[in-house]
């Protein structure tokens, strides 16, 4: 054994080495993995990963935003508002989805897990008010199970307010309207200005008349963008918007993101006007009086329910002692001329109008009397002047008077000869020559009677009285009066030289324009009706007199087209021709007024508008009243009628059979069939392979709002040799274009009366060319003509024919649903 | 068993062939040590690191900058990578556009200084995602390595 043990001394030796070996191994990988580890853990990206995935969720928000919004903006009016934003939501939802599942596709080396967390994304649509919003929210949890990392929530949330300041519309230019709208975006509490809106980022829809659905509000262009600062605009669009209903709606899209935004001001509805009135000298309302306003009279105070509109106003104070003053308004009303009795009101909002009023004071006035000598300027005041049956030794005053006309005369002394009156200041003698005579005294003034040692020289002339039309028109109506005497119309009259009192008198319905005289005449004042004219010879003197020229048109809402229909004005009837009526002597009155449209005209009367010295009654009212006091025009506007709503059915019918058995007019939509028994059917042309049978309706009367169609085909194969399929097509016809809703192609389901359904969202198809609809996708306009086509296609010469059933057994039809 | 006794010159050879296979064991061992002590030092691991947070920047910079929604992207991309990369870095940036019907990541367009990086000691490859405003889901990939390794 001792040998043995000998013998593997040495043996030892390299075991010892192979255990240093070993240990030396193990203590230089521990380092090494030691530090691996520390190296690794310093180096997971996991924070760049989560702010990666953070900031994307926020682009991807804004993107789900942009594409909701979009979708909204486009179904809004195509289907009620719940549907829409149903719509809408699922778009931005279903982006989100996608984006989740690219997220876990990106990252799914490094056991990422993402979800998004109940109730979200969030999106909201706030549009048909003042202040429209845009709302997107968006939660989700995120673990990344390689990096040890588990439990992050993650949150964005996006807000666009758009708002639009009521206050700030200003319809003053006639051709457009400036409003203040303002534009902000926030991604938490703190919202940010949106600065750098463009034109052709907004859409705005003004409405153009009462009465019309925001969907049919025309388009504005906007002329005019100006930046005020903290996300507020000055905004300008033409043409402007109806300045009674004051309705607008507004679509702008964020420049950055394209996230669409809408506000709106709806139109006015009913709006209340309070009428009262009030003496200047009083604190509060006193209510004498009456106001007419429209066709009604109202005692005071009284309220008034209304259409906004412009309508007549006018005060009948309680008696002669109540001068009016003037109309004031509180709230939204504007009264066109406030000094005047009668004037119009456009009322756009609740109001209240006052006619202020006061007690009159008589007005009176002092005459100073005298006398003097015809040729010695230093003989004055003999004898007596008798003023109003009263004798006044001169020089004298009458002391205040009323205003009015006084017999005059003056009483000479003995040996003195009275030759005429003198006169200064607001006083006019009659007849300056008449002793005695009348003195018509408007205010104070100076009578002066002019005597000398022998009678005045009588000194006759012969002086015509006529009158004549502006236009010429017309001659002589009315009367002159001269002096204290009225004549009639032409006048001829020998009167002595001297000054009278000059007036006209016209016929109703006209008005006084101008004097005018030969050379031996002279006026004080030639525009003036009553004025002094003094005759030096013979001559003529002629009052020009006018009536009103009045215009009469009519106009589409969208000025789309001119004056048609006619229009009646008292008991005449005006058809309209291109460029409307103008009257050229319309006497100054109330005239029943009305608008009648072509018989066959889609359209319906809207409003009123008159211009110039022309009132209307009530402006929202067809057949009303107008009050023409001078030249003027007056417009109808007519515009679409309302909508119809959804629903209805239009069923294939062969038409008229005028003679039984023989001819058959074509094939139509009509409201229901009216023609055949109950299994009646219409035959195909037979013997080509494809063979097509269409049905048309007649014109729509009126748009048509359409959200779902279904097309029902009764079709009768029976005849037919092999057929293959048979194919529904529904749309419709508009200003010479097709407008292709729908199609389907069916497999034929059987050799005898098949069944074929086409269902057509109305959001879907439409044709290429829709964006030529004046109303887009979902309404069709009035007009247009809907097609049904059924064709079915053989395989097998000869290939017969099919029928199209249309009795009440198998009624082919088309349903809106 | 019978065993032989070797002899007393034969008995002396065998322990220095004992000695010295112990000490070729020994000497690399610490060869062996030595050289593993070496290869475990950081400086691979450090330079990754600094590669992944330069690639991480610079698809941040790429992203903010809305470059990828350029209708140039191509040259955008490029003129970016070249402004914010030092020279020595080799890159290739690829765009993986999100396929909706195929629920995948799709390349759409890449673009690289070089041709490979075959010979690359150590390869970063940072990524991160980008939807663009036209609602395209993209992928954005950089890959980044040292000059002189490839």
């Amino acid at each position: 054994m001792k040998t043995v043990a000998r013998s593997k001394r040495g043996q030892f030796v390299i075991i010892a080495a192979l255990l240093i070996a070993v240990l030396t191994f193990s203590l230089v990988l521990s380092i090494h993995q030691i530090n691996l580890q520390q190296q690794e853990l310093a180096y997971n990206p996991v924070q760049e990963l989560v702010l990666g995935i953070t900031s994307d969720l926020e682009r991807a928000l804004n993107t789900a935003c942009n594409a909701s919004s979009s979708t909204f903006n486009a179904t809004r009016y195509l289907m009620n508002d719940g549907q829409a934003k149903n719509v809408a939501i699922n778009t931005g939802t279903g982006f989100m989805a996608n984006w989740t599942r690219s997220i876990l596709t990106a990252y799914a080396n490094a056991g990422l897990n993402i979800t998004m967390m109940q109730n979200s994304p969030i999106f909201d649509f706030k549009w048909d008010q003042l202040t429209g919003t845009t709302y997107a929210s968006a939660y989700f949890s995120l673990d990344a199970a390689s990096y040890g990392f588990q439990g992050y929530i993650g949150h964005s949330q996006k807000t666009v307010v758009f708002s639009i300041d009521p206050s700030t519309i200003n319809n003053a230019n006639p051709s457009s309207t400036t409003l203040h709208i303002s534009l902000t975006e926030s991604t938490g509490s703190n919202s940010t200005p949106i600065p750098n809106l463009t034109i052709p980022n907004i859409n705005v829809k003004r409405s153009s008349a009462p009465g019309l659905l925001p969907m049919q509000w025309p388009t504005s262009s906007v002329t005019q963008l100006t930046y005020l600062g903290n996300g507020e605009y000055s905004l300008t669009f033409t043409p402007r918007m109806n300045v009674n209903t004051l309705g607008v709606m507004i679509t702008v899209t964020t420049p950055n993101e394209g996230i669409m935004v809408e506000a709106m001001n709806p139109n006015q509805p009913l709006v209340t006007t309070t009428l009262q009135s009030q003496d200047v000298n009083a604190l509060n309302a006193t209510n004498v009086g009456t106001i007419q306003f429209g066709d009604s009279n109202y005692t005071l105070n009284n309220t008034v329910t209304s259409q906004p509109g412009t309508y007549l106003i006018n005060y009948f104070p309680l008696n002669t002692n109540c001068v009016f003053i003037n109309w004031t308004v509180n709230g939204y009303a504007i009264v066109t001329n406030p000094n005047s009795i009668l004037t119009s009101v456009s009322v756009q909002g609740n109001n209240t109008i006052t006619a202020f009023y006061t007690y009159s004071v008589i007005p009176q006035a002092d005459v100073n009397l005298s006398s003097r000598d015809l040729n010695d300027p230093l003989l004055v005041n003999d004898g007596i002047t008798v003023f109003n049956n009263v004798d006044y030794s001169l020089p004298n005053s009458t002391g205040p008077l009323a205003l009015g006309n006084y017999n005059i005369s003056y009483v000479p002394l003995d040996g003195e000869y009275f030759q005429f009156w003198e006169t200064q200041g607001s006083i006019t003698p009659y007849n300056s020559s008449a002793n005695p005579t009348l003195l018509n005294v408007a205010g104070n003034g100076n009578l002066t009677a002019v005597y000398a040692s022998s009678p005045p020289p009588v000194n006759m002339v012969s002086v015509t009285l006529q009158s004549a039309e502006a236009t010429g028109l017309n001659l002589n109506l009315g009367n002159i009066t001269l002096g204290t005497d009225t004549y009639k119309l032409p006048a001829t009259l020998t009167v002595s030289t001297g000054s009278y009192l000059l007036a006209y008198l016209p016929v109703n319905g006209y008005v006084f324009m101008n004097w005018g005289t030969t050379e031996n005449i002279l006026l004080v004042d030639a525009s003036s009706q009553t004025t002094q004219v003094t005759i030096n010879g013979s001559g003529s003197i002629t009052a020009t007199y006018s009536a009103c020229k009045v215009g009469l048109y009519s106009e589409a809402w969208d000025g789309s087209s001119q004056n048609l229909g006619n229009i009646t004005l008292g008991s005449n009837v005006y058809i309209l021709p291109p460029n409307g009526v103008v009257l050229n002597s319309v006497l100054r009155n109330d005239y029943p007024l009305a608008f009648t449209l072509p018989y066959n005209s889609t359209y319906v009367f809207l409003n009123w508008t008159c211009q110039g010295n022309i009132i209307p009654w009530n402006s929202t009212d067809i057949t009303t009243t107008v009050t023409v006091t001078g030249d003027g025009d007056i417009t109808a506007f007519y515009g679409p009628s309302q909508f119809a709503g959804a629903g209805g059915t239009l069923y294939v019918d062969f038409g008229s059979r005028p003679n039984t058995g023989s001819m058959r007019t074509a094939n139509q939509l009509s409201d229901k069939w009216l023609h055949g028994g109950p299994g009646d059917k219409i035959p195909s042309p037979a013997s080509s392979p494809k063979q097509e049978l269409d049905s048309n309706s007649t014109a729509l009367p009126t748009n048509y709002v359409v959200t779902v169609i279904k097309a029902t085909a009764y079709v009768d194969l029976s005849q037919g040799i092999n057929p293959k399929d048979v194919t529904l097509e529904v749309g419709f016809y508009y200003g010479g274009q097709y407008y292709k809703l729908g199609a389907s192609t069916f497999t034929v389901s059987n050799q005898a009366v098949g069944v074929y359904v086409l269902n057509i969202d109305a959001l879907d198809s439409w044709g290429d060319n829709w964006t030529q609809l004046p109303y887009g996708k979902g309404v069709i306009p009035a007009g247009s003509i809907f097609t049904m086509k059924v064709s079915v296609t053989f395989l097998t010469s000869p290939y017969g024919r099919f029928f199209l059933c249309y009795g009440s057994t198998y009624p082919s039809n088309i349903s809106f649903l | 068993m019978i065993c032989t006794q070797p002899r007393k010159g034969q008995k002396g050879q065998v322990r220095i062939l004992e000695a010295v296979i112990a000490a070729v064991i020994l000497l690399l061992t610490f060869s062996v040590a030595s050289i593993m002590v070496q290869s475990s030092n950081v400086k691979v691991v450090q330079e990754k690191g600094d590669l992944d947070r330069l690639g991480y920047n610079v698809l941040s910079i790429i992203a903010e900058s809305g470059g990828i929604d350029s209708s140039q992207t191509n040259l955008t991309i490029t003129t970016t990578l070249q402004a914010n990369l030092p020279p020595s870095i080799y890159y290739s940036f690829t765009i993986l556009n999100w396929s909706t019907a195929s629920n995948s990541l799709v390349p759409y367009l890449t673009v690289s200084n070089t041709a490979s990086f075959i010979n690359a000691t150590e390869i970063s490859s940072t990524s991160t995602m980008y939807t663009s405003s036209n609602g395209q889901i993209r992928q954005l990939l950089l890959q980044l390595a040292r000059a002189g390794e490839s």
